[in-house]
């Protein structure tokens, strides 16, 4: 019984030790999460820390500043503080800045050129006409037509050759220097593919054949040919009063390829001209019809506090 | 926009100049006559004959393009507009063969096609040599450069002669 009650308390001692030394080193380890220490040096220690942190710092501008959006779209930012300005880099307009609309005006026009020059004394050449979209004031796709005819008999020449009334086609575009400016004037270079359909024919040919002593007659029936060649436009565009314009181009052209024919090369091409002139002109008197009106500047829009600012070290600054 | 009219103005009577002056004039021939060269069929080299005449069959009289005493290599040769061959005679003055016998002919065929060269060169026929003969006394053959006679002057024709040799001096 005595040596029972000695292994019972002996256990028990044992437990109990246990117990205090488990509770000692829960204790001890909340000791060591648990230390907290509340001074001066430490109150400032994380604003020291974080003195050169740009995020704080940019927020901090942020908090202070405004914006407006400039003419061109950026939106500019100020801080009210300092003063200092900064572009919001992301809408910032790459390229040049459109003044007009996308469709701006449609004209159409006549070219009198071929009549004003048969006056002068030209065997060719009947009358053109044209249309063009302007799209932002800056291309001008453009689409021409027009009726050919020549009848020629040269003097001291033995031939007459003619080409009955035939239509011609033209498709480009033009390139308007002057986009952002007065819509009135346009200075303006442009490329034309043109096609041609057409007859020729000659004929009251006289060859007179001195060595054998005769004169002979022939003839070249009507024969049909094609051609289609390049051009390159220079003009001018100036507005005369309300929607009416007129201008002059300079035209220089090639031909790209034509039909071959065994009787020759045909004369006259309507419009292109005559062959071996590589420049002509064109004078037109043209009718404008606005589709849109300018758009007028958008005037400084502050925007409101606030909206968060971007970070300064994302935009341009300027002075 | 006065001034912008004036200049306007002045522009366009440039450009009526400009367009005024294209005509460069008629730079080949003014009718397909095609040109004939001499040769000498032992070298190939060109040579100049002073003893020959030559003159067309069907030509009016006394219608000799070349004379002996006239020294030529090279000889334009009409054809016969509206007629669908033509016949040269070629005669030598040389004494020893001078005889009718030993005259040499060059008869071309052709198609005659009627052609416009330009504004400036005017029309004409062309000519389409599709068969083409000749004798062998002194000619030893006839060559043509290009079938297709047009006003482009250039040497279409070669006829190649047999000429005496000159011998070494001992």
């Amino acid at each position: 019984m005595r040596g029972l009650a000695k292994v019972l308390l002996m256990v028990v001692a044992v437990l109990c030790a246990a117990m205090v030394w488990g509770q000692s080193e829960q204790q001890r380890r909340e000791r060591r999460r648990i230390n907290p220490i509340n001074t001066n040096a430490t109150a400032t220690q994380s604003i020291n820390e974080t003195r050169n942190d740009t995020s704080r710092i940019n927020a901090a501008i942020r908090a202070r500043s405004t914006s407006f959006v400039r003419e061109d779209g950026a939106i500019v930012y100020v801080d009210t503080v300092s003063g200092s300005e900064w572009i919001d880099s992301a809408t910032i307009r790459r390229g040049t800045r459109m003044t007009y609309p996308r469709w701006t005006a449609l004209s159409v026009g006549v070219d009198l050129w071929d009549p004003v020059m048969r006056l002068f004394g030209q065997k060719y050449g009947v009358v053109g006409f044209w249309a063009n979209v302007s799209v932002y004031n800056r291309f001008f796709p453009t689409f021409e037509m027009g009726l050919g005819m020549a009848k020629d008999t040269p003097s001291d020449m033995n031939y007459t050759y003619r080409t009955p009334m035939s239509p011609y086609f033209k498709i480009g575009c033009d390139y308007n220097f002057l986009f952002n400016s007065n819509s009135d004037y346009k200075f303006f270079a442009g490329l034309r593919y043109g096609f041609a359909p057409f007859k020729w024919e000659v004929s009251d040919i006289t060859l007179n054949s001195g060595y054998w002593g005769e004169s002979t007659a022939l003839a070249i029936p009507s024969q049909s040919g094609t051609a289609g060649w390049l051009e390159f436009c220079l003009g001018l565009q100036v507005r005369l009063w309300s929607n009416i314009s007129a201008g002059w181009t300079l035209r220089y052209h090639s031909i790209l390829h034509e039909s071959k024919n065994v009787h020759g090369e045909p004369w006259y091409i309507p419009g292109y001209g005559a062959r071996g002139n590589s420049l002509t002109g064109s004078f037109s008197v043209s009718y404008t019809l606005p589709l849109q009106r300018k758009a007028a500047p958008a005037d400084a829009e502050i925007l409101p506090d606030d909206e968060p600012a971007p970070t300064p070290q994302d935009t341009a600054a300027i002075n | 926009m006065g001034k912008a009219l004036i200049k306007s103005v002045l522009a366009l009577t440039a450009l009526l100049a400009i367009a005024a002056c294209s005509s460069s004039g008629c730079l080949d021939n003014g009718s397909a006559i095609p040109l004939a060269g001499f040769y000498d069929s032992a070298t190939g080299k060109g040579v100049s004959l002073s003893t020959i005449s030559v003159h067309g069959v069907g030509a009016p009289a006394d219608s000799a393009l070349i004379r002996p005493g006239s020294a030529a290599s090279q000889l334009y040769l009409p054809m016969h507009a509206g007629h669908p061959s033509t016949t040269w005679v070629i005669e030598y003055a040389d004494e020893a063969i001078a005889s009718p016998e030993y005259n040499d002919t060059v008869t071309f065929a052709y198609e005659s096609i009627p052609y416009f060269a330009s504004e400036d060169c005017g029309a004409m026929y062309c000519y389409r040599v599709n068969r083409l003969e000749h004798t062998t006394h002194l000619v030893d053959s006839v060559v043509m450069v290009d079938s297709l006679i047009t006003n482009v002057d250039i040497e279409r024709i070669k006829i190649y002669f047999r000429t005496a040799q000159e011998e070494p001096a001992e």
